[in-house]
């Protein structure tokens, strides 16, 4: 991993360490002979502040290795945005569109956007699974999964 | 006598028909997810462990249970034939079981596989058998300070072995331990970091974190990469070894129980290290080292057997102290406390059922897995051809149910996508998950322990070095933590001098 990296890397769980210490820190801390709620948290974080202070150090020490990157693949930032937003959507209007249409919807875009299939297989892949996923799940192992406002 | 009786009595429970179907459900199951590149078994545990509400407790951890041991069976196959180990514990067998497939040796890599398992399974049973009732016995002896040391020293293995910086490590520690603290204080019932947000009040659940960091990370690796797949085409004739191979095999198998056991046992060891423990150890006494890499049998038959053993070593301080040793059994205690079970020492004497219920399934599962596997290895390899975009949509459906179910809760999903990208950014900067897992699921507990030992010696921090057991354990820990400041070859220098 490039030193930069690592250095962004201590940063970020430094300035964590910091925040968790003030959250921890309105709660009650209490003695060492009676700990309060928020003792417990305050020395983690304490503890997490000190380590990434080392981690952020040894960063500054250590040469660089030439050569090294994170990746040397062109990574593909769309499909990862489209999966978490498809399934935070999913989760989001499961209760109102229902598991049997949310999940052909899921599945057919998934199919079409990500590794792009022809509409064909899309649609055919969207509603083979949403049938058998809707059987097996809410049929046979009774999961309960909300039906939405148009019933199935 | 009275082990006899017991085990008896846990066949008398594993041998019902519903119990048989649950033991075939999970070692099937656990075959595929071993099979498949991407879906280990601490997320196809998560998967599975809502669908788990409905069934008797030892059904339950019967069918969980099953799923640990059958992917070792699955990620055997995959590693020999094709080359792809199915999930970490089978990546030592691709070194000499694929070479033995190239060489059209392909039966005899995995009928020894198969048999390897079959009898490191069986030894590793009774081993428990032995070793679980006479640890819970042990262990009704420690308080707290005992019980928080022998978690430090988990987290402290499990920090050691930990790829990549150990100063990385220790913050994964830090990170799961501080996310333990979420929801409602154990002792005071005072709501912590909880932002009125009621999906945290009981806390950020082990299923979400466990299916984003092993299963949605998984997928977002794998599609921000144009994925290839490639199948090696072998043929696969005679499963049976000959008579030269099982002379050649029966000591690494035998070595290979052992060590896979007793590390196993270990909290924070994993099934993982024993492969390479078994691996290392077979190649310094062989009389040829050269050869292991070219396709020997001893290098699959030693880690092969290695890693079954070390998934029954590690139910041992997960059923007889009620501490996980990884990801998997913590999913495993957490199914427990689901059905209203106290996992530690009193558990083998109140719900006697569940543990030799599962004891005796161990051995059924074990068997199922020997008839099952060897007639199924063609479709195992069919399955890896399966395109990756149906593979991924269907592991991304299965991770959104998994993480819903438990609750009902859509905001469940939400936290599950944000520790999926956590996991992601994580594997991105050689982070690792395990001891993220294993300290929220340890943290409570650690947070409970450190609390009352406070409490009991009047605010005094010695009391964890004025009892013995407690202070043999923090000693082992502080060795290991700091070892490497001392060692020619540690892990800390090494942070200093390369990646």
């Amino acid at each position: 991993m490039k030193r930069r990296f690592k250095i962004y890397c201590s940063l970020f769980w430094f300035l964590f360490s910091v925040i968790a210490c003030h959250q921890a820190s309105r709660l009650k801390i209490g003695e060492f002979s009676q700990p309060g709620p928020g003792f417990f948290p305050l020395s983690i974080g304490i503890v997490m502040g000190i380590l990434s202070i080392i981690a952020l150090i040894i960063s500054f020490l250590k040469r660089e290795k030439k050569g090294l990157s994170i990746t040397t693949e062109k990574i593909r930032w769309w499909n990862i945005a489209i999966i978490l937003v498809l399934i935070i959507g999913y989760a989001l209007s499961l209760e109102k569109i229902g598991f049997l249409i949310n999940t052909f919807l899921l599945i057919t875009i998934l199919l079409k956007v990500v590794e792009p299939q022809s509409w064909k297989t899309s649609i055919s892949g969207g509603l083979i699974t949403a049938i058998l996923s809707d059987l097996v799940f809410n049929f046979f192992l009774r999961a309960q999964i909300p039906r939405g406002i148009f019933g199935f | 006598m009275e082990i006899i009786k017991e085990l008896l009595f846990g066949f008398s429970v594993a041998l019902t028909p519903m119990n048989i179907f649950y033991c075939f459900l999970g070692v099937l199951v656990g075959t595929l997810v071993g099979v498949l590149p991407g879906v280990g078994p601490p997320a196809a545990l998560a998967l599975l462990l809502p669908a788990t509400f409905y069934v008797p407790p030892a059904s339950a951890v019967i069918l969980l249970a099953g799923i640990m041991y059958g992917a070792m069976y699955g990620g055997s196959t995959t590693s020999i034939l094709v080359n792809i180990p199915g999930e970490a514990a089978s990546v030592i067998t691709c070194l000499d079981g694929y070479q033995m497939a190239r060489k059209g040796r392909a039966g005899p890599a995995l009928g020894i596989s198969a048999f390897g398992s079959f009898i490191a399974g069986t030894i590793s049973i009774f081993l428990l058998i032995l070793l679980a009732p006479t640890l819970a016995r042990f262990a009704l002896r420690f308080g707290p300070p005992e019980y928080f040391a022998l978690m430090v020293l988990g987290l402290s293995i499990l920090v050691y072995l930990a790829k990549g910086s150990i100063i990385n490590a220790l913050i994964m520690v830090c990170f799961g331990l501080l996310l333990g603290t979420i929801g409602l204080d154990p002792l005071t019932g005072v709501p912590r970091f909880v932002y009125k947000i009621t999906t945290l009040m009981d806390g950020i659940g082990l299923v979400q974190v466990v299916i984003g960091l092993f299963g949605i990370s998984e997928v977002l690796l794998n599609v921000e990469k144009t994925f290839k797949q490639e199948i090696f085409e072998t043929k696969i004739k005679g499963l049976l070894p000959n008579r030269e191979d099982w002379k050649r095999s029966i000591g690494p198998i035998g070595r290979g129980t052992f060590i896979g056991f007793f590390l196993g046992v270990i909290p924070g060891m994993s099934v993982v290290i024993p492969t390479f423990v078994s691996y290392v150890m077979e190649k310094k006494i062989s009389k040829h080292p050269e050869k292991f890499g070219t396709g020997v049998i001893e290098g699959v038959a030693g880690p092969e057997s290695a890693n079954n053993a070390a998934s029954s070593g590690t139910l041992v301080p997960t059923l007889s102290l009620g501490i996980p040793t990884g990801a998997s059994t913590a999913l495993l205690l957490g199914a427990l406390m689901m059905h209203g079970l106290r996992p530690g020492p009193l558990l083998i004497k109140e719900s006697p059922e569940v543990f030799w219920g599962v004891v005796a399934s161990l051995y059924v599962g074990n068997v199922m897995l020997l008839i099952l596997n060897l007639p199924l290895i063609g479709l195992w390899v069919k399955i890896l051809k399966v395109p990756y975009h149906f593979l991924f949509s269907l592991i991304v459906l299965f991770c959104i149910i998994g993480s819903y179910v438990t609750n009902n809760n859509p905001y469940d999903v939400v936290i599950m996508v944000i520790f999926g990208f956590i996991g992601y950014a994580m594997k991105k900067f050689d982070f690792e998950a395990a001891p993220l897992v294993l300290a929220l699921v340890l943290g409570p507990m650690m947070e409970n322990a450190f609390r009352r030992s406070l409490v009991i010696s009047d605010g005094n921090l010695w009391v964890f070095f004025k009892r013995p057991l407690s202070a043999i354990f923090i000693v082992i820990a502080l060795f290991i933590l700091f070892s490497p400041l001392f060692l020619r070859k540690g892990r800390l220098s090494e942070d200093l001098r390369s990646d």
